[in-house]
Protein backbone atom coordinates (compact mmCIF):
# COMPACT_ATOMS: atom_id res chain seq x y z
CA UNK A 1 0.00 0.00 0.00
CA UNK A 2 3.00 2.17 -0.53
CA UNK A 3 2.81 4.88 -2.44
CA UNK A 4 5.78 7.21 -3.70
CA UNK A 5 6.31 10.59 -2.28
CA UNK A 6 7.14 12.19 -5.44
CA UNK A 7 4.02 13.23 -7.13
CA UNK A 8 5.48 16.01 -8.93
CA UNK A 9 6.58 13.51 -12.13
CA UNK A 10 3.33 13.79 -14.52
CA UNK A 11 4.88 10.36 -16.17
CA UNK A 12 4.50 8.76 -12.73
CA UNK A 13 1.22 10.42 -11.89
CA UNK A 14 -0.09 8.21 -15.08
CA UNK A 15 1.15 5.28 -14.43
CA UNK A 16 -0.38 5.52 -10.98
CA UNK A 17 -3.69 6.24 -12.55
CA UNK A 18 -3.61 3.71 -15.05
CA UNK A 19 -3.14 1.04 -12.26
CA UNK A 20 -6.13 2.85 -10.28
CA UNK A 21 -8.51 0.68 -13.38
CA UNK A 22 -7.60 -2.83 -11.68
CA UNK A 23 -9.66 -1.39 -8.60
CA UNK A 24 -12.77 -1.37 -11.15
CA UNK A 25 -12.79 -4.95 -12.20
CA UNK A 26 -13.76 -6.92 -9.13
CA UNK A 27 -16.66 -3.65 -9.21
CA UNK A 28 -17.59 -4.39 -12.56
CA UNK A 29 -17.84 -7.80 -11.78
CA UNK A 30 -19.67 -7.63 -8.48
CA UNK A 31 -21.98 -4.85 -9.82
CA UNK A 32 -23.02 -6.62 -12.96
CA UNK A 33 -23.82 -9.51 -11.04
CA UNK A 34 -26.12 -8.67 -8.07
CA UNK A 35 -27.55 -6.55 -10.88
CA UNK A 36 -28.30 -9.36 -13.06
CA UNK A 37 -29.64 -11.45 -10.18
CA UNK A 38 -31.99 -8.98 -9.56
CA UNK A 39 -33.60 -9.30 -12.60
CA UNK A 40 -33.37 -13.08 -13.31
CA UNK A 41 -34.08 -16.10 -11.05
CA UNK A 42 -31.56 -18.81 -12.63
CA UNK A 43 -28.25 -18.94 -13.09
CA UNK A 44 -27.68 -18.95 -16.66
CA UNK A 45 -30.05 -16.08 -17.54
CA UNK A 46 -28.22 -14.70 -14.86
CA UNK A 47 -24.66 -14.91 -16.33
CA UNK A 48 -25.69 -13.45 -19.73
CA UNK A 49 -27.53 -10.67 -18.40
CA UNK A 50 -24.43 -9.90 -16.45
CA UNK A 51 -22.13 -10.10 -19.10
CA UNK A 52 -24.35 -7.72 -20.98
CA UNK A 53 -24.38 -5.28 -17.84
CA UNK A 54 -20.79 -5.55 -17.74
CA UNK A 55 -20.66 -4.94 -21.46
CA UNK A 56 -22.84 -1.94 -21.26
CA UNK A 57 -20.91 -0.53 -18.35
CA UNK A 58 -17.10 -0.58 -20.03
CA UNK A 59 -19.01 1.07 -23.15
CA UNK A 60 -20.74 3.44 -20.94
CA UNK A 61 -17.16 4.21 -19.28
CA UNK A 62 -15.16 4.08 -22.37
CA UNK A 63 -17.40 6.80 -23.96
CA UNK A 64 -17.11 9.21 -21.00
CA UNK A 65 -13.04 8.41 -21.12
CA UNK A 66 -13.27 9.65 -24.38
CA UNK A 67 -14.78 12.47 -23.91
CA UNK A 68 -13.05 13.51 -21.31
CA UNK A 69 -9.57 12.94 -23.23
CA UNK A 70 -11.10 14.91 -26.16
CA UNK A 71 -12.05 18.11 -23.54
CA UNK A 72 -8.49 17.62 -22.17
CA UNK A 73 -7.42 17.68 -25.58
CA UNK A 74 -8.36 20.66 -26.34
CA UNK A 75 -8.15 22.87 -23.53
CA UNK B 1 -52.44 -13.32 -3.33
CA UNK B 2 -55.30 -16.19 -2.32
CA UNK B 3 -56.79 -17.47 0.71
CA UNK B 4 -57.75 -20.81 0.94
CA UNK B 5 -60.07 -21.87 3.74
CA UNK B 6 -60.58 -25.41 4.83
CA UNK B 7 -63.11 -27.66 5.40
CA UNK B 8 -65.11 -27.70 8.58
CA UNK B 9 -63.01 -31.04 9.85
CA UNK B 10 -60.39 -28.85 10.32
CA UNK B 11 -59.42 -25.25 11.44
CA UNK B 12 -59.63 -22.81 9.24
CA UNK B 13 -56.46 -21.75 8.04
CA UNK B 14 -55.15 -19.23 6.13
CA UNK B 15 -52.45 -20.35 3.31
CA UNK B 16 -50.97 -17.08 2.34
CA UNK B 17 -48.23 -17.55 -0.91
CA UNK B 18 -46.65 -15.58 -2.41
CA UNK B 19 -44.07 -15.94 -5.16
CA UNK B 20 -43.42 -16.18 -8.87
CA UNK B 21 -42.57 -18.35 -11.65
CA UNK B 22 -39.03 -18.18 -13.26
CA UNK B 23 -37.67 -18.85 -16.54
CA UNK B 24 -38.36 -22.08 -16.67
CA UNK B 25 -42.09 -21.73 -14.85
CA UNK B 26 -40.78 -23.41 -11.84
CA UNK B 27 -43.29 -21.74 -9.17
CA UNK B 28 -40.84 -19.75 -6.61
CA UNK B 29 -42.65 -19.05 -3.22
CA UNK B 30 -41.46 -15.75 -1.43
CA UNK B 31 -42.28 -17.59 1.81
CA UNK B 32 -42.83 -14.80 4.40
CA UNK B 33 -41.82 -11.53 2.31
CA UNK B 34 -40.94 -9.26 5.19
CA UNK B 35 -38.92 -11.97 7.02
CA UNK B 36 -36.72 -12.58 3.94
CA UNK B 37 -36.57 -8.60 3.57
CA UNK B 38 -35.41 -8.23 6.70
CA UNK B 39 -32.64 -11.39 6.38
CA UNK B 40 -32.04 -10.15 3.15
CA UNK B 41 -30.51 -6.86 4.79
CA UNK B 42 -29.25 -8.51 8.07
CA UNK B 43 -26.72 -10.60 5.95
CA UNK B 44 -26.51 -10.52 2.35
CA UNK B 45 -27.83 -13.25 0.49
CA UNK B 46 -29.72 -15.21 4.02
CA UNK B 47 -33.35 -13.54 2.86
CA UNK B 48 -32.37 -15.63 -0.27
CA UNK B 49 -31.35 -18.82 1.83
CA UNK B 50 -34.56 -18.70 4.19
CA UNK B 51 -36.40 -18.75 0.36
CA UNK B 52 -34.93 -21.83 -0.99
CA UNK B 53 -33.16 -20.09 -3.70
CA UNK B 54 -29.66 -21.01 -2.54
CA UNK B 55 -28.17 -19.96 -5.90
CA UNK B 56 -28.53 -16.66 -5.80
CA UNK B 57 -27.76 -16.56 -2.15
CA UNK B 58 -24.20 -17.47 -2.58
CA UNK B 59 -23.94 -15.16 -5.44
CA UNK B 60 -24.78 -12.37 -3.28
CA UNK B 61 -22.83 -13.32 -0.18
CA UNK B 62 -19.98 -13.66 -2.16
CA UNK B 63 -20.34 -10.48 -4.26
CA UNK B 64 -21.00 -8.23 -1.27
CA UNK B 65 -19.19 -9.45 1.24
CA UNK B 66 -16.35 -9.67 -0.70
CA UNK B 67 -16.71 -6.28 -1.74
CA UNK B 68 -17.46 -4.60 1.39
CA UNK B 69 -14.41 -6.86 2.96
CA UNK B 70 -12.01 -5.98 0.15
CA UNK B 71 -13.13 -2.35 1.08
CA UNK B 72 -12.42 -2.73 4.66
CA UNK B 73 -8.79 -4.32 3.69
CA UNK B 74 -8.31 -1.16 1.85
CA UNK B 75 -9.04 0.94 4.54
CA UNK B 76 -7.06 -0.63 7.58
CA UNK B 77 -3.40 -0.22 8.39
CA UNK B 78 -1.89 -2.16 11.48
CA UNK B 79 -0.77 1.40 13.17
CA UNK B 80 -3.97 2.81 12.30
CA UNK B 81 -6.46 0.40 12.75
CA UNK B 82 -9.03 -2.04 11.03
CA UNK B 83 -11.77 -0.97 8.80
CA UNK B 84 -11.31 2.56 9.43
CA UNK B 85 -13.23 3.29 6.49
CA UNK B 86 -16.37 2.10 7.91
CA UNK B 87 -17.79 4.27 10.62
CA UNK B 88 -20.74 5.80 12.13
CA UNK B 89 -20.12 9.80 12.93
CA UNK B 90 -22.68 12.94 12.89
CA UNK B 91 -20.81 15.25 14.83
CA UNK B 92 -20.06 18.33 13.86
CA UNK B 93 -17.04 18.54 11.38
CA UNK B 94 -17.14 14.75 10.46
CA UNK B 95 -20.78 14.32 8.91
CA UNK B 96 -20.08 10.51 8.03
CA UNK B 97 -22.86 10.58 4.84
CA UNK B 98 -20.92 7.12 3.58
CA UNK B 99 -22.43 5.04 6.59
CA UNK B 100 -25.73 5.83 5.22
CA UNK B 101 -25.16 3.87 2.49
CA UNK B 102 -22.57 1.35 3.98
CA UNK B 103 -25.20 0.10 6.75
CA UNK B 104 -26.96 -0.88 3.91
CA UNK B 105 -25.09 -4.53 4.35
CA UNK B 106 -26.57 -5.25 8.07
CA UNK B 107 -24.75 -7.30 10.25
CA UNK B 108 -21.26 -6.56 8.43
CA UNK B 109 -21.42 -2.45 9.10
CA UNK B 110 -23.03 -2.61 12.54
CA UNK B 111 -20.06 -2.90 15.12
CA UNK B 112 -19.67 1.07 13.74
CA UNK B 113 -22.63 1.74 15.77
CA UNK B 114 -21.04 0.11 18.62
CA UNK B 115 -17.68 2.21 18.71
CA UNK B 116 -19.61 5.41 17.58
CA UNK B 117 -21.66 4.62 20.85
CA UNK B 118 -18.69 4.24 22.87
CA UNK B 119 -16.75 7.44 21.82
CA UNK B 120 -19.94 9.41 22.43
CA UNK B 121 -19.84 8.28 26.34
CA UNK B 122 -16.56 9.20 26.33
CA UNK B 123 -15.05 5.72 26.26
CA UNK B 124 -12.17 3.82 24.31
CA UNK B 125 -13.13 1.96 21.25
CA UNK B 126 -12.51 -1.46 21.13
CA UNK B 127 -10.66 -4.19 18.66
CA UNK B 128 -7.91 -1.95 17.85
CA UNK B 129 -10.60 1.11 16.83
CA UNK B 130 -12.03 -1.54 14.42
CA UNK B 131 -14.34 0.99 12.59
CA UNK B 132 -14.20 3.32 15.49
CA UNK B 133 -14.59 6.70 13.95
CA UNK B 134 -11.26 9.22 14.04
CA UNK B 135 -10.68 11.26 16.56
CA UNK B 136 -11.42 14.82 16.39
CA UNK B 137 -8.83 17.74 16.60
CA UNK B 138 -5.52 18.70 15.66
CA UNK B 139 -2.83 15.99 14.19
CA UNK B 140 -0.73 15.33 17.01
CA UNK B 141 -1.16 12.14 18.81
CA UNK B 142 -3.14 8.79 18.82
CA UNK B 143 -5.73 8.17 17.81
CA UNK B 144 -5.52 9.57 14.70
CA UNK B 145 -7.86 11.99 13.00
CA UNK B 146 -9.93 12.12 9.68
CA UNK B 147 -7.04 14.24 8.18
CA UNK B 148 -4.19 11.62 9.35
CA UNK B 149 -6.00 8.91 8.17
CA UNK B 150 -6.94 10.15 4.53
CA UNK B 151 -2.81 10.96 4.30
CA UNK B 152 -1.84 7.81 5.34
CA UNK B 153 -4.09 5.89 3.75
CA UNK B 154 -3.80 7.87 1.20
CA UNK B 155 -6.57 6.93 -2.03
CA UNK B 156 -6.65 3.82 -0.56
CA UNK B 157 -9.64 5.63 1.88
CA UNK B 158 -11.59 6.66 -1.00
CA UNK B 159 -11.35 3.53 -2.48
CA UNK B 160 -12.39 1.38 0.34
CA UNK B 161 -14.85 4.21 1.45
CA UNK B 162 -16.50 4.07 -2.07
CA UNK B 163 -16.70 -0.29 -2.31
CA UNK B 164 -18.08 -0.89 0.96
CA UNK B 165 -21.04 2.24 0.09
CA UNK B 166 -21.19 0.16 -3.30
CA UNK B 167 -21.61 -3.34 -1.08
CA UNK B 168 -24.16 -1.26 1.10
CA UNK B 169 -26.18 0.10 -1.89
CA UNK B 170 -26.42 -3.51 -3.45
CA UNK B 171 -27.90 -4.87 -0.84
CA UNK B 172 -30.55 -2.82 -1.29
CA UNK B 173 -31.34 -4.26 -4.30
CA UNK B 174 -30.95 -7.84 -2.72
CA UNK B 175 -33.44 -6.75 -0.10
CA UNK B 176 -36.02 -5.52 -2.71
CA UNK B 177 -35.43 -8.90 -4.39
CA UNK B 178 -35.93 -11.01 -1.80
CA UNK B 179 -39.23 -9.40 -0.77
CA UNK B 180 -40.82 -9.47 -4.27
CA UNK B 181 -38.85 -11.46 -6.50
CA UNK B 182 -36.88 -10.40 -9.55
CA UNK B 183 -37.65 -7.75 -11.94
CA UNK B 184 -38.08 -9.95 -15.26
CA UNK B 185 -36.62 -7.00 -17.78
CA UNK B 186 -37.79 -8.50 -21.35
CA UNK B 187 -41.13 -10.74 -20.86
CA UNK B 188 -42.93 -9.91 -17.72
CA UNK B 189 -45.82 -8.91 -20.01
CA UNK B 190 -45.96 -12.40 -21.38
CA UNK B 191 -45.04 -14.03 -17.64
CA UNK B 192 -48.16 -12.78 -16.82
CA UNK B 193 -50.00 -13.93 -19.47
CA UNK B 194 -49.19 -16.99 -18.86
CA UNK B 195 -50.02 -16.60 -15.06
CA UNK B 196 -53.25 -15.85 -15.42
CA UNK B 197 -54.72 -19.01 -16.47
CA UNK B 198 -53.54 -20.70 -13.67
CA UNK B 199 -55.18 -18.43 -10.88
CA UNK B 200 -58.76 -18.46 -12.94
CA UNK B 201 -58.54 -22.82 -12.83
CA UNK B 202 -57.84 -22.89 -9.23
CA UNK B 203 -57.93 -21.14 -5.82
CA UNK B 204 -54.99 -22.92 -4.50
CA UNK B 205 -52.64 -22.26 -6.71
CA UNK B 206 -51.14 -18.86 -5.45
CA UNK B 207 -51.52 -16.00 -7.83
CA UNK B 208 -48.25 -15.51 -9.65
CA UNK B 209 -47.74 -11.98 -10.54
CA UNK B 210 -47.49 -10.27 -7.12
CA UNK B 211 -44.00 -9.09 -7.88
CA UNK B 212 -44.61 -7.53 -11.09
Amino acid sequence: MAFSEDISNPLLMTTMATNYLWYFIPLLIAVSLVYAATRQETMPFILRHAVRTGMWIIIFMGIIAVILQVLDAFT
Amino acid sequence: MKTVSQTKSRPTVSVEQRGFTDEYGNWVALKDPWTAAFLAWLLPGLGHWYQGRWAKAILFFVCITGLFVYGCYLGSRRDLGYARVVYASFRPGDMRLYYLCQVGVGLPALPALVQSARVRQGKAPLWNYFMAPPRLGTDDGDPPTLSRLCYELHSYFDLGSLYTAIAGLLNLLVVFDAFSGPIFPEDSARREEKAEPRNESSDAVPETTAKQ
